[in-house]
């Protein structure tokens, strides 16, 4: 044979083995693509629904001197914000036969509140024509609730407080855990640490059960709809748990869509704060008799005669940042 | 003359082989980097809205400078929908009829207007308060991209296959959120 037939042999044999190799390159990148564009889209929305969370309406449910933490989590607000966000992202938003195949795949939305959490999931009810239907509804609010051999029964919250019934005397009580410690009869008020502990994990515990049960009830319902993909919890690490229940937040799931070979299955936590905003100081430098600002840190050589809340605001009223190199002195 | 036409096909398939396969995967290759490039700009861009809540002449040409460095032509479509609540009358004119709730409504407003308020038809510079388009903290922007142009991808894909794409979009992605902020 010629070296020009080597060459077909070759090209005959090899072409076809690139051609498809190249194919799968191809879906694979499509399939990454997809799940990238999926993601942001969760994030996006949970972060949106997170920052929503915190919206109030009334006075005594702003967190205050009593708590840094306690808020009365706006959950319709923040689930409307998570939906428009999501279905904006994914072009859906004038679509409702996509929204609503889209709500197939997000078995469940939790939102943690200070004092229990909600799940909102698909549930099925009986219609006023005697029909059995199936919608997203939110499930009664579960408290964080701990209970021992005694019989006695407490609920946690996000921080210290915490409501306790005393199967001893028979009565309730309600406060901070160190103080009400030294009197309760309940052993786990006593022990601060352990308090600590089996607060977080009681916490994670009742969210991460009562998740598993609703995904799994959301297969069954999958079967029925055509969708063949066994929808589990997906793997969330302690960090991440731990992060998430510091404040209160949203989580969302999204499973099963079918993209390429695989099926994307993915989550996001989302938070709301409100993080105290430091008081700055601005005053006249005694030294130069410029007038300058100051976070608190280095303001002490300044004479301090007015505070405002932001830099912005203290700069529209003609002062100037103070450079603060204390840190770099000896 | 055998020998003649196994040179022939040789020729052909050594042009097919060396080149042209080589060519068609580089430009897809090539609309695959822009892709990443197209998104990674969009997110930047919407999320620099979102937790400054304003968008600046000076945002919008670095976004679209950054989109245009793959070559490619874009078509950029931005909506922000502002959000109001709006009060509930039977007579709008009769302030007794007031039915003591409100409902919450969004108004849209598109590229064209944003456009003309970045981009006035006055020699006010680019730097000015006036050309800032402010948007409030609960608000929704979203952007738009996708390509209006063949690209190069497209070009080879349709060569080798001898397919007809059309004007089907290749690099589009929608991204959108809610404004987290006011920094203005």
């Amino acid at each position: 044979m010629k070296i020009t037939d080597f060459c077909l042999v070759f090209i005959v044999i090899f072409f076809p083995v690139f051609l498809i190799v190249g194919y799968h390159v191809q879906d694979q990148r499509n399939v990454r693509f997809t799940e990238l564009k999926y993601v942001t889209a969760l994030r996006t929305a949970v972060q949106d629904a997170g920052s929503m969370l915190n919206v109030n309406e009334r006075q005594e449910f702003e967190s205050g001197y009593g708590s840094a933490k306690f808020f009365k989590a706006d959950k319709e607000q923040a689930l409307d914000t998570f939906y428009h966000t999501l279905y904006a992202n994914l072009g859906i938003e004038e679509d409702a036969a996509a929204q609503q195949v889209l709500d197939r795949y997000i078995p469940a939305v939790v939102v943690i509140d200070y004092d229990g959490y909600w799940v909102y999931a698909e549930e099925e009810y009986k219609g006023a024509d005697g029909m059995a239907y199936a919608k997203h509804l939110w499930l009664p609010k579960k408290p964080y609730s701990y209970s021992d051999r005694a019989g006695n029964l407490v609920h946690f919250t996000l921080d210290n407080v915490v409501e306790a019934y005393q199967a001893g005397s028979g009565t309730w009580i309600r406060g901070l855990q160190r103080e009400l410690g030294p009197t309760a009869s309940i052993p786990l008020l006593q022990d601060g640490v352990r308090y600590e502990q089996v607060r977080r994990t009681t916490i994670v515990q009742a969210i991460e059960d009562d998740l598993a049960n609703v995904i799994n009830r959301h297969n069954e319902k999958a079967v029925r709809n055509g969708t063949s993909y066994v929808f589990t919890l997906p793997l969330i690490s302690q960090e991440e748990w731990n992060n998430s229940i510091d404040d209160i937040g949203i989580l969302a799931f999204i499973q099963g869509i079918p993209i390429g070979e695989q099926a994307l299955n993915n989550y996001a936590l989302g938070s709301g704060r409100l993080v105290k905003s430091t008081v700055i100081k601005a005053g006249v430098d005694h030294r130069t008799g410029i007038r300058y600002y100051s976070r608190g840190d280095c303001a002490d050589d300044l004479d301090a005669a007015e505070t405002f809340t932001s830099a912005k605001e203290a700069a529209a009223n003609g002062y100037f940042e103070k450079p603060c190199t204390r840190a770099f002195e000896p | 003359m055998s020998n003649a036409i196994s040179k022939f096909a040789a020729v052909l398939l050594a042009v097919v082989v060396m080149y042209i396969y080589p060519a068609a995967e580089a430009s897809q290759r090539q609309d695959d980097l822009s892709r990443i490039v197209v998104y990674n700009a969009v997110t930047q861009f919407v999320d620099a809205v979102r937790n400054k809540g304003y968008i600046s002449p000076v945002m919008y040409e670095q976004f679209l400078e950054e989109i245009q460095a793959t070559g490619n032509e874009f078509d950029v479509q931005m909506e922000h929908l502002h959000k109001k609540y709006h009060p509930e009358y039977t007579d709008a004119a009769d302030p007794g009829t007031f039915q003591n709730k409100f409902s919450t409504v969004y108004d849209g407003y598109y590229t064209s207007d944003i456009m003309d308020h970045i981009f006035p038809n006055t020699t006010v510079p680019k730097d000015d308060e006036s050309r800032v388009y402010k948007l409030m903290a609960g608000d929704f922007f979203k952007v738009t991209v996708k390509n209006v142009n063949r690209t190069a991808g497209t070009v080879m894909f349709d060569f080798v296959t001898g397919a007809l794409t059309g004007e089907a979009a290749v690099i589009a992605f929608p991204y959108g959120g809610m404004v987290l902020n006011e920094d203005y």
